[in-house]
C-alpha cells in the first residue's frame, strides 16, 4: 500500500478555450494528514479538486487514489466518488433538493444501498453535523450557515474516506467558521482524511500538518506550515501574507522572548510564554530599590507591597533596599545586595508614597551595576501615586514587558 | 410565498399529503354537482379546516381568497349580461344599435352559479396549496406513477424558483440603489439587464450544480428518499362521510335553483 492517499503526476488541464488551469502539477498528499492547498484566487485550487474525484480529466499526467492509477471509467468512477466526497465553497449551487432529508439522501441513494440503510446514513450525517433538527425543513427556508452544513452532511453521508473542501470557510462569520473548523478537526479525529483549499493564511497556518502553495496551476512549495510560513520567498511569490501569529511571534521575540519553537495557535503562543515566566520565578529575586528617607508611613507601604508580590508568586523573593540615589557608593552596596542572588532592581522614589515625584532616569551609578552583572535587569518604576496598581506596575517593569532600561 | 410559508408550518403538516389531496379532489368533484347549497357549503368547510384545524389565520386565508376575484369578478359580469328579446324579461337593460342588451334573472342565476362554483373549486385548491408543501405533493405524484421526468423537473423548478428569486431580488437591490429604476426609461434598461444577467447565472449555475451532482455519484436520475408518514384510516372515513354527507345536502336541496 502507497503512504499518499492521493497522488499527481504532472497533471496538465485545460478548459474548453484554451485556458490552462493547471500547468503540470505534481504532489502527493500523505494519509492522515490534514493538508491544506494553498493560494490566491484563480490558482487553480477547484480545479484541482474536480481532478481528485474524477469530475475533470487530466489533458496529460496522472492521478493515484490509495496508489492506484484512476481510470475513468464508469464503475471505477463510481467507486472512486463514493470514497473521495467534495464539499463545494458556494452551498447555493450544490443543494437541488425540496427538504434537507431528500436533499442528503441523494448520495446514499446513487450508491443503490438498500432504503433503510440509505435513511440510517442520512441520520447520522445528519446528527453529526448537528443539524437533526432541520431533517424536513425545505432547503430555500435555511441561513447560509445551515445551508453550509446541509452540504457537508449530503458529502458525509456516502461515508467517503476523503473529504476534500473546497474554501469552507467562505462567506461565513467568525464563530460558523470556526464551528465548521471544529467540525473537520473532528471528522479527522474519527480517522477521515481532510483536504482543504484556502486563502486563509491563518486557518491553513493553525490548523494544517501539511501544505501545498499553488499559484497560476503550479506547485510553488510544500512542506509543513512551519517551514512554508517562514519563508518569504514563497509567501511573496503567492501573493500571501504571513500569518498573523507569526506576526506577533517576530514582534514578541524582538521585544526579548525566547521561543524554542514556533507556536501554533494563540493558546500555544501563551502556554509557551508562560513557560519563559516558570524559568524566571524559579531563578529570580527582586529587589526593591528605595530613594529617598526611611520615613514611617513610606516604610509600611514598601514591605506591603514586597508582601503583594511575594504572595503573587513570580518571584522566589522580594527584597527591600533604602539608599540615597545620589550617594557615591550607591554602586557598591547594590552589587553586594545583587551578589545574593538579585536577578531584577527596581527603583521606586520614596515620595512616591507621599505625593507625585517622578524620577527621571535610573541614576547612573546602577547603570555600572548593569556592566558588571549584564544578566541583571533593571528598571525604573514610576507610577503616579500609590494604589492598588502599583504591584502590577512593579511586576510589569521588573518583566521588562513595559520598558528594560540599561 | 406566502402560501408555501404556511404548507409548510400548519397544523396538517404531517397528516399524508395524500389524504389531502384526496380530499381537496373529491371536494372538487363534488363541487361540480349545480347546486348553490352545495357550493356554499364546500366553501365554508374549506375556510373552516383552513383556519380550525390547519390553523391558517383567518385574515390571511380570507386575503388569500380575494386573488382570484380580480379577474373572477369581470368574467361573471360580462356572463351576466345578455341579449334579451323582449323587454319585459330584463330587470335592466339599454339598447345597443336596435339590439336590446340586459340583465335577466336567469343570467344573474348562471352567474352566481358559476361564481359560487369557482370558488368552491379555488378553496378546494387553496385548502390543498396551503397544507401540503411541494415536496409531499411531488412524493404522492411519485406513488401515482406520474413520469420520473415530470417529477424531476417539478422538483427542480421548485427548488431553482427560489434561487432565482433570491438572485433577481438582490440582482434589483443593486441596481434601484445605483439609482436603475429612478425613471421610467431606466427602468425599463435595467429590467432588461436584470433578466439578461439572470439568464446567464442560470446557466452557470446550473453548470456548477452538474458538477456538484456528479460529485455525488449522478448517473441521469435524481433520487431521492422521502418520508413515510403512515396513511390513517380514521381520516380517510371521514374524507369520505364528509363527501357523502356534501351529496345528501346537494339531494335534499335538489339543486337549490328555485
Amino acid at each position: 500500500m502507497s503512504d499518499y492517499i492521493l497522488e499527481m503526476k504532472d497533471v496538465v488541464f485545460e478548459y474548453p478555450g484554451g485556458i490552462r488551469a493547471l500547468k503540470g502539477i505534481s504532489l502527493a498528499i500523505e494519509k492522515g494528514k490534514k493538508s491544506v492547498i494553498l493560494g490566491p484566487n484563480g490558482a487553480g485550487k477547484s480545479t484541482l479538486f474536480l481532478h481528485f474525484n474524477g469530475i475533470l480529466k487530466p489533458k496529460s499526467g496522472r492521478v493515484f487514489y490509495q496508489g492506484e492509477e484512476i481510470r475513468y471509467s464508469r464503475t471505477s468512477l463510481i467507486n472512486l466518488r463514493k470514497n473521495v466526497g467534495i464539499v463545494f465553497q458556494d452551498p447555493e449551487t450544490q443543494l437541488f433538493a425540496g427538504s434537507v432529508f431528500q436533499e442528503v439522501s441523494f448520495g446514499p441513494m446513487n450508491l443503490h444501498l438498500p432504503l433503510p440503510e440509505v435513511e440510517k446514513k442520512v441520520e447520522e450525517s445528519l446528527k453529526a453535523m448537528g443539524i437533526e433538527k432541520l431533517k424536513e425543513r425545505p432547503i430555500h427556508f435555511l441561513s447560509y450557515g445551515q445551508k453550509k452544513r446541509v452540504s457537508i452532511a449530503d458529502v458525509l453521508a456516502m461515508e467517503p474516506d476523503v473529504l476534500i473542501f473546497d474554501e469552507p470557510t467562505a462567506y461565513l462569520d467568525p464563530k460558523h467558521a470556526e464551528k465548521i473548523m471544529d467540525i473537520l478537526d473532528e471528522l479527522h479525529a474519527r480517522g477521515k482524511q481532510i483536504i482543504l483549499s484556502t486563502h486563509d493564511v491563518n486557518i491553513a497556518y493553525s490548523w494544517a500538518d501539511y501544505v501545498f502553495v499553488i499559484k497560476d496551476g503550479m506547485v510553488l512549495g510544500n512542506g509543513t506550515p512551519q517551514e512554508i510560513f517562514q519563508d518569504n520567498k514563497i509567501l511573496e511569490e503567492a501573493d500571501l501574507k504571513k500569518p498573523f501569529l507569526l506576526d506577533i511571534y517576530d514582534v514578541l521575540r524582538e521585544k526579548g522572548f525566547f521561543f524554542d519553537r514556533l507556536p501554533r495557535n494563540i493558546c500555544d503562543l501563551r502556554n509557551i510564554c508562560d513557560l519563559r515566566r516558570d524559568e524566571m520565578v524559579m531563578n529570580s529575586a527582586l529587589l526593591i530599590l528605595v530613594h529617598g528617607s526611611r520615613a514611617e508611613g513610606s516604610q509600611k507601604m514598601v514591605f506591603e507591597i514586597a508582601e503583594k508580590l511575594k504572595r503573587k508568586g513570580e518571584y522566589q523573593d522580594v527584597e527591600v533596599a533604602y539608599l540615597q540615589f545620589n550617594h557615591p557608593d550607591l554602586a557598591e552596596s547594590v552589587e553586594r545586595l545583587v551578589e545574593n542572588g538579585i536577578a531584577e532592581i527596581i527603583t521606586v522614589p520614596a515620595f512616591l508614597f507621599q505625593g507625585i515625584h517622578v524620577i527621571k532616569d535610573i541614576p547612573m551609578e546602577l547603570k555600572k551595576v548593569k556592566d558588571r552583572y549584564p544578566k541583571v535587569r533593571i528598571a525604573l518604576a514610576n507610577p503616579i501615586g500609590y494604589d492598588d496598581r502599583i504591584c502590577d506596575v512593579i511586576s510589569d517593569r521588573a518583566k521588562g514587558r513595559l520598558i528594560e532600561i540599561c | 410565498m406566502l402560501i408555501d410559508n404556511y404548507a409548510y408550518t400548519n397544523k396538517l403538516i404531517n397528516v399524508h399529503p395524500g389524504e389531502k389531496l384526496l380530499f381537496s379532489l373529491t371536494s372538487m368533484a363534488v363541487g361540480f354537482v349545480p347546486n348553490i347549497y352545495v357550493d356554499l357549503v364546500i366553501i365554508l368547510m374549506m375556510g373552516v379546516v383552513l383556519v380550525w384545524k390547519a390553523g391558517i389565520p383567518t385574515k390571511v386565508y380570507l386575503k388569500v381568497l380575494v386573488l382570484p376575484l380580480s379577474f373572477l369578478l369581470p368574467s361573471i359580469f360580462v356572463l351576466m349580461i345578455n341579449v334579451v328579446s323582449t323587454e319585459s324579461q330584463a330587470l335592466w337593460g339599454f339598447s345597443v344599435f336596435h339590439v336590446r342588451v340586459g340583465v335577466t334573472a336567469a343570467s344573474i342565476k348562471v352567474a352566481g352559479l358559476l361564481f359560487l362554483r369557482a370558488m368552491a373549486l379555488i378553496s378546494c385548491l387553496f385548502f390543498l396549496s396551503l397544507t401540503t408543501p411541494m415536496i409531499d405533493l411531488i412524493m404522492v405524484l411519485e406513488k401515482l406513477k406520474v413520469p420520473f421526468i415530470i417529477l424531476e423537473l417539478m422538483q427542480l423548478v421548485y427548488h431553482f424558483l427560489f434561487v432565482f428569486m433570491e438572485m433577481t431580488y438582490r440582482i434589483y437591490i443593486s441596481q434601484s440603489s445605483r439609482l436603475g429604476y429612478i425613471t421610467p426609461k431606466a427602468g425599463i434598461n435595467s429590467l432588461g439587464r436584470l433578466v439578461t444577467s439572470l439568464f446567464i447565472k442560470t446557466y452557470q449555475d446550473s453548470e456548477s450544480l452538474y458538477v456538484a451532482l456528479e460529485a455525488r455519484g449522478y448517473d441521469g436520475e435524481l433520487r431521492v428518499l422521502n418520508k413515510n408518514i403512515p396513511v390513517s384510516k380514521s381520516n380517510l372515513f371521514c374524507i369520505l362521510s364528509t363527501e357523502l354527507l356534501l351529496l345528501l345536502v346537494a339531494l335534499v336541496t335538489q339543486g337549490g335553483m328555485r
